[in-house]
């Protein structure tokens, strides 16, 4: 363990390079505990792998940017670079996938690629060489270096770290920014940031327990880039005594609210509930359904939870009373109705009705018919 | 303000209506959500009838009709898919062991579906038999391993209204 220490001067004090050194590092040190304790590891900005096939060849270019590595060391890439595929060949990751003739290009796996930083002390210039100290280096450049993974290896977090360190320059403090694929011979073919069944490369997130935002109104945005439309956010609004708002943004950021809870527990949703959401929830529908068919379940209602007895059915049925002068097949004649059979069973109806000619009173017909039904579903033992 | 909708069951093979639903909410759900296993069938003279399994039937959202929820088994789709009633009838069925002979009025065009379930019984699974017609009155569908005695068919021409009726084999 090693204690946090800050330089502190007085007059006449005759500073060593120790001394200077150490009102960098607490600095560093300082930005480096922010970052690593109050921020996740990721990419802040920039850093897209991005295929360029305007010569005929593919080239892979990764875009300048900033990332955050899990020591809490911000690592710089100063300018675009183009990728080397020699580099990936060259450092033993190619696997017998990549290079075997008889795999489809789209079956090819795809390759991690890490960055990470590293130090390198600097040649100071000629003319600003100290008296008799010989040329040592007096600045340290910031670099970073760029590794690529067999398929499926994760960035990982290796680095073993104090509370109090400040940031390292550790080639195992890697942070993902995306995938290449190779091309079978001596190339790369592609490059995504997410190919499918991969872990996409991470952007660098908040550790935060309590979110505080002065305008009174906090917002979580689910953005794509510098694009909002079209995606989700979720809104807290201190105005009118308080709101909690979903929905997805127009591409002014404004949301489109699909759900809403006031501060008074008044909820608005404008599509339907799918599941279970708590003790007392009960479904209702209705309509008619002929002779034979079952009542259908309210939209939401699982038929196995129903079946495992989480869910009960309160179902009324009526025989469905319509202003027939004689049964559907017939013509001519005079007849009675009545409803026959009007019943469920389970969710099952059966709906006959009984026709008299009254011309043959003795021998009435049974026809298939209608009720009208309303079925109430509640969870277990909410309702009687 | 939509229009009034309703949910029909109806033979995947022919076309025909067997069962019709309303309800509050919108779209078709599955059809084993309104049928379960299948959709009885009843005969008009007797208490029995046939069991049309699930999967010969499909389900589908319609204009709303109060014909075809008075009598859904008068009504079919047609080839836009709308629910129309249709007027040509099965006017018999005769079985034998080894067929099973659907008489139609008027005569049907050829290359048309007809279908046949037969109740096996209790504990048994129903007997689904296909046939495709030529021009003529009749059709027949050719049968095997229905138990003999007496059993309730269900047969379904498309273009036709289904009939339920008891036959020996």
């Amino acid at each position: 363990m090693t204690e946090v220490a800050r330089p502190s001067f007085y007059e006449g004090q005759v500073l060593s390079a120790a001394d200077l050194d150490l009102g960098q590092e607490y600095g560093r040190g300082a930005l480096a505990r922010h970052e690593r304790y109050l921020h996740t590891p990721g990419i802040a900005t920039g850093l897209e792998l991005k295929v360029d096939n305007s010569t005929g060849v593919v080239q892979v270019r990764l875009s300048a940017g900033l990332a955050i590595d899990s020591t809490g060391r911000q690592i710089v890439v100063d300018r675009e670079q183009t990728l080397a595929p020699e580099e990936l060949d060259s450092q033993g990751v190619l696997i017998p996938a990549d290079t075997d003739s008889a795999v489809k290009q789209e079956d090819r796996p795809w390759h991690p690629v890490f960055l990470s930083a590293r130090d390198e002390g600097a040649t100071p210039p000629s003319l600003a060489r100290g008296c008799g100290s010989g040329a040592q280096p007096n600045r340290t450049n910031e670099l970073y270096t760029l590794t690529y993974g067999f398929p499926g290896d994760v960035a990982g977090d290796d680095t073993a770290i104090e509370v109090s360190d400040g940031p390292q320059a550790s080639s195992s403090a890697r942070v993902l920014i995306g995938y290449v694929q190779w091309d079978g011979v001596s190339n790369f073919a592609n490059a995504q940031a997410a190919p499918f069944n991969n872990p996409p490369a991470p952007y660098a997130g908040v550790r935060a327990d309590e979110v505080v935002a002065r305008s009174g109104t906090l917002a979580l945005r689910a953005d794509l880039g510098a694009i909002r439309d079209k995606h989700p956010a979720l809104i807290l609004d201190g105005d009118k005594g308080g709101e909690m708002r979903f929905g997805v943004q127009d591409d002014k950021g404004k949301i489109v609210t699909v759900f809403s809870v006031d501060a008074a527990g008044n909820v608005f949703l404008r599509g339907a509930i799918t599941g279970p959401i708590g003790k007392t929830s009960i479904w209702a529908e209705s309509g008619t359904v002929t002779d034979g068919m079952l009542i259908p379940l309210p939209v939401g209602v699982p038929q196995d939870q129903v079946d495992a007895g989480q869910i009960l059915l309160h179902i009324t049925v009526s025989p469905r009373r319509t202003a027939d002068l004689r049964p559907p097949d017939k013509t001519t004649g005079t007849y009675i109705k009545e409803a026959f059979e009007c019943r469920v069973d389970g969710r099952r109806a059966y709906v006959r009705d009984r026709w008299f000619d009254v011309a043959s009173l003795t021998t009435p017909q049974l026809l298939p018919a209608a009720c009208d039904y309303v079925i109430v579903a509640s969870t277990s033992g909410t309702t009687s | 303000m939509s229009a009034k909708k309703m949910l029909v069951v109806y033979m995947a093979g022919t076309n025909a209506v067997i069962g019709v639903a309303t309800r509050r909410a919108a779209g078709a759900p599955t059809v084993a959500d309104l049928v379960g296993a299948g959709l009885p069938v009843r005969s008009p003279t007797s208490e029995s009838g046939v069991a049309v399994p699930a999967d010969n039937l499909a389900v589908k959202e319609v204009d709303y009709s109060d014909d075809a929820v008075r009598q859904p088994l008068l009504h079919g789709l047609d080839t836009s898919g709308a629910v129309v009633q249709i007027t040509p009838t099965i006017s018999s069925v005769t079985c034998t062991s080894t067929k099973i002979t659907i008489n139609l009025s008027p005569a049907v065009a050829a290359d048309k579906m007809a279908i046949v379930i037969v109740d096996a019984g209790p504990n048994r699974a129903p007997l689904k038999f296909t046939a495709k017609t030529v021009a003529a009155t009749t059709v027949d569908v050719t049968v095997t391993g229905v138990p003999p005695g007496t059993h309730d068919v269900f047969a379904s021409v498309d273009g036709y209204v289904s009939k339920v009726d008891t036959g020996s084999f």
